[in-house]
């Protein structure tokens, strides 16, 4: 059988094969249904990367890590400790799947992966940082303080709550020469101290009312400032209500 | 149909349902994918079978085909997929897995690198060595030497840049030439 089978020609063989509807074509929509679903895929994971980017950044932000690099060497070394390492990995695993679902398609493979993976990167990066500007995680992260937030409540309360060493948030209560007090997101109240060697841009020019980010070491209810920056109100106790 | 009507406008009519046509392409093409699955997989034994299998495929796919573009990347490309399954069970090897060939631009890597070297003169040293050189780049050097492709056709049957293609062809090159004076002392 075998040597008769290889005496016809493969066009012989391939056409008895079809004749015979042991074979058939498979239909274009099938086609097209793979191709909306690859593509609904890649959205869905973009969509999926850029909330986890956003939230990243928005977490930075609200727990003062993002604004500590200006502070110098100590300030990018506490970023780097508290930065949230398991969220950054998760970004890289989803940068990976929309890369190898991207890579599909003529428009990347026929460059180096560098260009794309970097293009996603870059996207990314960006809409993340303009999507933490807006009100998106701020309102949900309101909800989550006022428990109207059933699916993702932990997740914001853990993350936005979360107390950092050596960073801390909050709105001035009251100022006297080389201190002020400074109440926090929790609702507490601390002194911070103010020493000539404080890296403070912005001088003595501090006002009841102000949210300031302060970094330094506390010690019960002091912080020995390292430096204070001012930052939006929405990062502190005295947020707007949206 | 004769051989004035392309690949493209046969498919064209085969995806509209005239699946007799379909036997034109298999003639055009079965020379040309048993010489690609013998130099590739190295005188595979089952190679007509591959192939039958190939066009079996391309025929249940081919409504996927785009008759835009080129036809032979196309089954080239079910080709390759189907060979490079074959031979990842017959080396127990995981072929072309991730590359850092494919992550960085070369821009030294033109199509015409080798233009200080006969072709014809390619062919034979490849023919001689083909089975010790690395199936990385033996396919591209197969694609290209003894299949007529351009970088651009290889790297849409390969899935890799343009750029990287032309990495591959050079290092298979010296891998070639390097072999060649290994088995035989020299060029000639």
């Amino acid at each position: 059988m075998n040597e008769e089978n290889s005496k016809r020609s493969i066009s012989e063989r391939v056409l008895e094969t079809i004749r015979s509807g042991r074979i058939s074509m498979k239909p274009r929509w099938y086609f097209v249904v793979h191709t909306i679903l690859g593509v609904a895929a890649g959205i869905v994971v973009l969509l999926i990367l850029l909330y986890t980017a956003s939230f990243i950044v928005f977490i930075l932000r609200a727990t003062g890590i993002w604004f500590v690099p200006a502070f110098g060497g100590r300030g990018w070394l506490v970023l780097a400790r508290s930065a949230p390492w398991l969220l950054i990995i998760l970004c890289f695993v989803y940068i990976g799947i929309l890369e190898a679902l991207v890579r599909r398609y003529a428009f990347a493979w026929r460059r180096p992966l560098l260009y794309s993976a970097a293009a996603i990167v870059i996207v990314v990066v960006i809409g993340g940082i303009l999507i933490a500007h807006t009100s998106f995680h701020r309102g949900l992260f309101r909800y989550a303080q006022r428990d109207r937030l059933p699916f993702a409540e932990r997740f914001y309360r853990a993350f936005g709550l979360a107390r950092m060493p050596d960073v801390h948030v909050g709105s001035i209560r009251g100022v006297a020469p080389g201190e002020f007090t400074m109440q926090e997101r929790h609702g507490e109240i601390v002194r911070v101290f103010i020493a000539s060697e404080t890296r403070n841009p912005l001088g003595d020019g501090f006002m009841v009312g102000d949210t300031v980010v302060v970094f330094g070491p506390r010690e019960g209810d002091s912080v020995r400032a390292v430096g204070i920056r001012k930052v939006d109100r929405e990062f502190g106790p005295d947020a707007p209500e949206r | 149909m004769n051989s004035e009507h392309t690949d493209e406008e046969i498919a064209k009519k085969v995806q509209g349902g005239d699946r007799e046509l379909f036997g034109i392409l298999v003639e055009r093409y079965e020379k040309k994918l048993l010489r690609y699955a013998k130099k590739f997989l190295v005188a595979h034994e089952d190679a007509r079978d591959l192939v039958q299998e190939v066009f079996v495929k391309a025929y249940v796919n081919i409504r996927s085909f785009d008759a835009e573009r080129r036809f032979s990347p196309w089954i080239y490309r079910i080709a390759h997929n189907e060979f490079v399954n074959v031979g990842k069970k017959r080396w127990k090897e995981k072929l072309f897995s991730f590359d850092l060939d494919i992550l960085f631009p070369h821009p030294a890597s033109r199509e015409g690198a080798d233009a200080d070297m006969n072709t014809r003169e390619i062919r034979r040293m490849l023919d001689a060595c083909l089975d010790e050189i690395d199936a990385k780049y033996r396919e591209p050097l197969v694609l290209y030497y003894f299949e007529d492709m351009d970088y651009r056709e290889i790297a849409d049957i390969l899935r890799i840049p343009s750029s990287t293609v032309g990495v591959r062809l050079q290092r298979g090159r010296a891998m070639v030439k390097k072999l060649f004076v290994q088995l035989h002392g020299n060029y000639e």
